[in-house]
């Protein structure tokens, strides 16, 4: 049966090509896509109940896990080596089903997503799925210049 | 018991090989796709698919394509960045069983073009996973339907 590959004619030929070259393509570019939305910081205006952040932190790193999630494991190494790097922030970690009202909220549709949340709830970066160690630090480079600035505003 | 985790390049690796043979499948059963029979490309399948539920079933670790990857691959690699639990991978797996089965029983009940539409779909799959390292565990949120606000 296996030697039949062997009788077609080139047009038959061609439409198994023409298949598997669109397939190529698609998945490529479908990859090239998910590849992209992965460390995709995005920002919604809306807060997080201070009662899911470390107490005692100007920054928390609140990630959202999930059971099947390959990544979450990187992702819990990544920010709790991120928190102790850096003073004053700590790392949360939450299974997706824990905290419904966030996911709602902040359209979480992905495991691992990952906030940046100031000390009274305030969501300065949301990040989805994984990223690198230097994006954290940057992140949380940023939200400190603006934390900071916020503070020049007032006298004491 | 919980399992010990895993390399995350040894479900790459055995994803690499599952979508050649899907494409093996899409090959042999393109040109008698519309008149569905028992033939080289469902017997192809029937082996994927087993291969799916072996992976479903006993984990990636203890998979052929884990071993493969143990033994001819991983000696040449360096140490991994960070290593994934097996329910992952095993999700990923029970996931290209149900859509691989799909296929191999439609086909048998002479259903056109089932057979080279789900190769396709596993496929697709398949290939996310080996070149771009996509965990289907970790978006299926994104598929699902949003919560009813209570």
């Amino acid at each position: 049966m296996v030697f039949q590959i062997f009788d077609l004619t080139w047009s038959a030929m061609s439409e198994q090509l023409v298949v598997i070259i669109s397939l190529l393509v698609v998945a490529s570019a479908a990859g090239v896509w998910w590849k992209r939305q992965q460390g995709r910081v995005t920002h919604t205006k809306a807060d997080i109940s201070p009662s899911l952040l470390a107490a005692g932190h100007w920054l928390t790193l609140v990630q959202v896990s999930s059971p099947l999630c390959s990544y979450c494991g990187a992702m819990r190494g990544i920010l709790s080596q991120a928190a102790t790097r850096h003073d004053g922030v700590a790392h949360v970690e939450y299974d997706i089903s824990e905290i419904p009202e966030v996911v709602d909220k902040f359209h979480v549709r992905q495991t691992p997503t990952t906030f940046l949340v100031e000390a009274d709830g305030r969501v300065a970066h949301q990040i989805g799925g994984a990223t690198n160690p230097r994006a954290i630090d940057e992140l949380i480079e940023l939200t400190r210049v603006d934390v900071e600035q916020r503070a020049d505003e007032y006298e004491i | 018991m919980k399992s010990k985790p895993i390399d995350p390049r040894g479900p790459r690796f055995g994803a690499t090989i599952t979508s050649v043979a899907l494409l093996v499948v899409i090959w042999l059963g393109l040109p008698a796709a519309s008149t569905p029979q028992i033939d080289a490309a469902w017997w192809t399948l029937v082996a994927v698919t087993a291969l799916f539920a072996w992976g479903a079933i006993l984990g990636p670790a203890r998979h052929p394509y884990g071993w493969l990857f143990k033994f001819l691959v991983r000696p040449f690699l360096s140490a991994p960045e960070f290593l994934e639990e097996q329910a992952p991978p095993r999700f990923a797996q029970a996931v290209g069983l149900f859509v691989s089965l799909v296929g191999v029983v439609l086909h048998l009940v002479a259903i056109p073009y089932a057979l080279v539409v789900a190769a396709a779909a596993a496929f697709i799959a398949a290939f996310l996973n080996a070149a771009f390292g996509l965990c289907l565990g970790c978006e299926i949120y994104a598929a699902l339907p949003k919560r009813p606000r209570s």
